[in-house]
């Protein structure tokens, strides 16, 4: 594009929220583009930046059109039928339309399709002034926003993230004037909160981000703040020959907190080491936004880094606040931690009567009741030691009656390890109490041990089936008790775990446990609903979704036994033979639908045709060979065998004429068709690869 | 600077914003927010300006005085102002600043922090503001009060006035602020502290409390329908410490407890609708006499 200038977008807000504020920044860049490029301001060579601070947003890009270019614009006016009367003579609708876009109806021109013809002409559209079209760009941009709840302030309608303070939109060196929600654009934006309080003059687009650094001690850059704050800790840590135990989340979050970050380490009182490991984790990161250090081989160390927002004249006195709140946190902390022990693990049980899972469904004793009953099942289905998991089933909720679960609800099932090897309970039943909420979230590891996946099943499978019992099935972005999370925690488990399970038969376990009445359908529901999670799941692995269909036709009951047949599906849709097969049983499937009511016996001595008796020759062999290969699951090696039979087919169809008019023919052949399809659909029904 | 100095000082300095400053309420809440002066003026169209301190009771943070950073009662100090003003938060710094504060010194932030009271039907969005770690203030533009939104927008201040007075006092434990020059806060509190929480844990009266909490409901609905929405709001107050108390002893079960917060929730909304009412049947008067 020629003549281009810089443009710059800044938004000034009181302090926006720390984890959503890239997401945030991302979506303003991609929104504006979108809205620049559609007005054509703007091409592919364009180079954009975005800048994110608690207090701005702000996207540069570096060549914007200053005028849109002309165009010519397709016009369409009124339908034939009511451009002219029956003398042909042109309407009013005809004659307006003519007007509208400056010329005779004789020089219009009629266009048609297949919804009917249309009179249209083509008009130079001259381009508008970037000027004029960017305050709308800007407006509907921040309207694309994904903000989850938007807000007001004074007596003001306009409704944003956090109240707006200032907006400035250059274009180059000048001001685009205009009113963006109940702010006037201009060219001052502010420092430092603290460090800069005059407010800073750009003057033009280029100068933003230097200026800020400079005069306005903001690194307005999201990422390179990331990447300082990140460097300073590693090198913080590294006085005390320790390791940062980074968690990401937390690194965004702090970078969403400060505009001028400076970190600074605090000693923790050696008397709270000896609390558990997440104790001291979650006090520091989920409610401080400290970052924990350990040792080399991964053992906490006493200290946290704190990253401050100010070049204080005073680091100790800011220091000592900090370690003075961590010392108060953990004080109640360990308060928890002696009181709670107090209390063998298994005596919480009464009190878990009076916690309620849902209203429906009972307390959560009444869950740990159901579960225990699953487990006894699935334990001795799956080899598994019924006494052990008996024991993690009636402890896996309990701790979350005692107080430091209370106070840290994110520790459930770590406590409950804790408490439970305080008890003396083995370490078998204190894993199983941890990990029977794994995987915790997407990409979380699964469940390590047997008697923990055991129980994470059964957990999990009760959910799922009280909830659609009851009618509470997920549906858009309502999902309150995290079924899908579930569902697909499930799938992961049976897969990756290697169990062979039939979901409709621990379904039907788990609803007998329910003390209501059971629609019929809830059972299939339940079935769909997990079977469902897979999409997901193998699309994020790159398997096309086609595969996941032609396998869900043949409704496996068993997770693990999808996936074979998944993997064998994908394998086979590589094939150089595949896609005639594909289009065969296509063809087939077709065929079949339209004949209703055809066996699959074959009549020999009916064959003629030297291509049918081809195709019945291969039938046997691959039939025979194929059988034993079906017991055990082999379902690559069977595809690859049933590829034979592609020539076969390709020939019997290119010759042989299945509808013959001699019925008996007819059937025959028919019949022939259906064996080929019966023996694809052993794995799955290839023709949704198509 | 002493506990006393620094509401003067707070006091003072709200009184030279403009704020009108009021005396506590005088009966048993939670925060700052159960103020009439508050809740109730965050209902309706009209202006209001206001500071003043609230005695705050939450009978499950009793430790029976001894932690140091956690009490069953303790001192908030409140400011309303509605419409919510363009430099609230340049008002607050300023705040801090006249207590003495050096934000060249001290690490003062704004972390997000959104606000929601299910009991009074409330929510609204901000932050909770960091003086070096600690929270020592909210701050949070209502957008709905009683369920009714709130337009315009009311903008409220609620500083913890302890952990404020810890950080500018240099002290680890709440019992060792200096109320003046003669006397420390636990002189003053710490037996109130000790004797409450006892009371609160162990001997409040569980079945009369029970009693009492529906005869308060059915109080505070009557006046509502009565069109009397402040004798209601007294009640509903007082339903709310009642079940506070019942919480404290347990005597509540996960399931009945969103219950008995959605019957107080009942009210509330009930007080906001009829008070609501009642203004606009008056013309919405106050600050209309500023003009004249």
């Amino acid at each position: 594009m020629s003549n281009t200038q810089p443009f710059l977008f800044e938004i000034g807000t009181e302090e926006l929220p720390p984890k959503s504020l890239h997401k945030l920044a991302v979506a303003l860049e991609k929104e504006l583009i979108a809205q620049l490029k559609k007005q054509k301001l703007i091409d592919n060579a364009a180079d954009s930046r975005i800048y994110a601070t608690p207090r701005r947003l702000a996207v540069f890009l570096d060549r914007v059109a200053i005028k849109q270019p002309d165009q010519v614009v397709d016009r369409r006016g009124p339908a034939l039928k009511q451009a002219y009367d029956e003398q042909g003579q042109p309407t009013q609708a005809a004659i307006g339309f003519a007007k509208s876009v400056g010329f005779d109806v004789q020089q219009l021109q009629t266009q048609k399709s297949d919804k009917g013809e249309w009179l249209f002409c083509q008009v130079n559209q001259p381009g508008q002034a970037a000027q004029v079209l960017l305050p709308d760009c800007v407006d509907n941009a921040l309207k694309a926003l994904p903000i989850p709840k938007r807000m007001r302030w004074g007596n003001l309608e306009a409704e944003f993230i956090r109240p707006v303070k200032w907006v400035i939109l250059l274009l180059g060196d000048e001001v685009i004037e205009t009113q963006i929600l109940s702010v006037k654009s201009d060219r001052f934006t502010q420092g430092h909160r603290f460090h800069a309080i005059r407010k800073l003059r750009l003057r033009n687009a280029n100068e933003y981000e230097s200026l800020l650094e400079q005069e306005g001690m903001v690194v307005a850059d999201f990422a390179r703040r990331r990447q300082e704050i990140l460097t300073s800790i590693t090198e913080l840590a590294a006085e005390k020959d320790a390791q940062v135990l980074l968690d990401n989340a937390l690194l965004d979050e702090v970078t969403g907190l400060v505009e001028l970050p400076v970190a600074l380490l605090g000693n923790i009182d050696q008397e709270f080491m000896q609390l558990p490991q997440e104790v001291l984790i979650s006090s520091m990161q989920d409610h401080q936004k400290y970052f924990p250090l350990a040792d080399q081989q991964g053992a906490m160390l006493p200290y946290f880094i704190t990253v401050s927002n100010i070049r204080s004249k005073d680091d100790q006195s800011i220091i000592d606040g900090n370690e003075r709140v961590l010392k108060a946190r953990l004080s109640d902390a360990n308060f928890f931690w002696e009181t709670d022990r107090k209390t063998p693990l298994a005596d919480y049980h009464p009190a878990l009567c009076n916690v309620l899972f849902q209203e429906k469904l009972g307390s959560l004793a009444d869950k740990v009741d159901r579960i225990k009953k699953i487990v006894v099942v699935l334990a001795q289905k799956l080899n598994v030691d019924t006494t052990e998991g008996c024991r993690a089933a009636q402890l896996c909720k309990l701790d979350l009656v005692t107080s430091m679960v209370g106070e840290f609800p994110e520790l459930q099932g770590i406590m409950g390890k804790y408490y439970a090897l305080n008890d003396g309970e083995s370490e078998t039943v204190a894993n199983a109490i941890e990990q029977h909420y794994w995987p915790k979230f997407a990409g979380d590891k699964i469940p390590s041990i047997p008697a923990a996946r055991v129980l994470a099943i059964a957990d999990k499978v009760d959910t799922i089936c009280g909830l659609f019992t009851i009618d509470q099935i997920p549906s858009g972005d309502r999902d309150p008790f995290a079924l899908r999370r579930a569902g697909l925690g499930l799938m992961r488990i049976l897969i990756e775990g290697q169990i062979d399970l039939d979901i409709p038969w621990v379904i039907a376990e788990s609803l007998t446990n329910f003390d209501l009445d059971i629609n019929a359908n809830t059972g299939d529901e339940v079935y769909h609903f997990v079977f469902d999670r897979l999409r997901t799941y193998y699309q994020s692995q790159g398997i096309d979704t086609r595969v996941y269909q032609a396998v869900m036709q043949v409704k496996p009951e068993s997770p693990l036994d999808f996936d074979k047949r998944l993997k064998a599906v994908a394998e086979f849709s590589q094939l150089e033979s595949a896609e005639s097969l594909i289009e065969a049983n296509k063809r087939i499937n077709n065929l079949l639908q339209k004949t209703a009511n055809h066996s699959t016996g074959v009549d020999e001595k009916l064959l003629q045709q030297a291509q049918e008796k081809a195709l019945f020759k291969q039938l046997q062999i691959v039939i025979k060979s194929t059988s034993s290969l079906l017991q055990e699951n082999h379902y690559a090696d069977l595809l690859n065998q049933l590829s034979s039979l592609k020539q076969p087919i390709d020939d019997f169809f290119d010759h042989v004429m299945v509808m013959d008019e001699n019925m008996d023919k007819r059937q025959n052949r028919l019949a022939m068709l259906s064996n080929v399809q019966q023996l694809f659909r052993q794995v799955a029904d290839v023709s949704y690869l198509k | 600077m002493n506990f006393q100095n620094i509401i003067f000082e707070l006091n003072q300095y709200w009184a030279e914003q403009g704020c009108v400053v009021m005396q506590p309420y005088d009966m048993e809440v939670g925060a700052g927010t159960f103020h009439t002066a508050t809740f109730l003026a965050a209902v309706g169209p009209e202006p209001i300006a206001t500071a003043y301190v609230q005695p705050s009771r939450r009978p499950t943070d009793g430790r029976y005085g001894d932690n140091p950073n956690r009490t069953q009662r303790y001192f908030q100090y409140q400011v309303i102002i509605k419409p919510s003003p363009d430099d609230f938060q340049d008002l607050y710094l300023g705040s801090l600043k006249r207590l003495g504060i050096d934000f060249l010194n001290a690490d003062v932030r704004f972390v997000e922090d959104d606000w929601e009271s299910p009991t009074l039907g409330a929510w609204g969005l901000g932050w909770e503001i960091w003086l070096n770690g600690t929270e020592v203030s909210q701050f949070t533009y209502f957008q709905q009060v009683g369920g009714l939104n709130c337009r315009p927008v009311t903008g409220e201040i609620t500083y913890g006035l302890e952990r404020l007075a810890m950080y500018i006092q240099g002290v680890d434990s709440i019992y060792d602020l200096r109320w003046n020059q003669d006397y420390s806060y636990g002189d003053i509190y710490h037996q109130n502290e000790v004797e409450m929480s006892k009371y609160n844990f162990e001997l409040a009266d569980v079945d009369e409390l029970f009693h009492q909490f529906d005869f308060f409901e059915q109080q505070s609905l009557k006046m509502s329908e009565q069109d009397l929405p402040l004798p209601s709001y007294e009640m509903v107050l007082k339903a709310s410490h009642t079940f506070n108390l019942l919480d404290a002893r347990h005597a509540i079960s996960v399931t009945e407890r969103a219950r008995y917060i959605g019957r107080v929730r009942n009210m509330a909304k009930a007080v906001a609708q009829s008070y609501y009412e009642s203004r606009e049947k008056l013309g919405f008067p106050r600050g209309q006499s500023k003009e004249v």
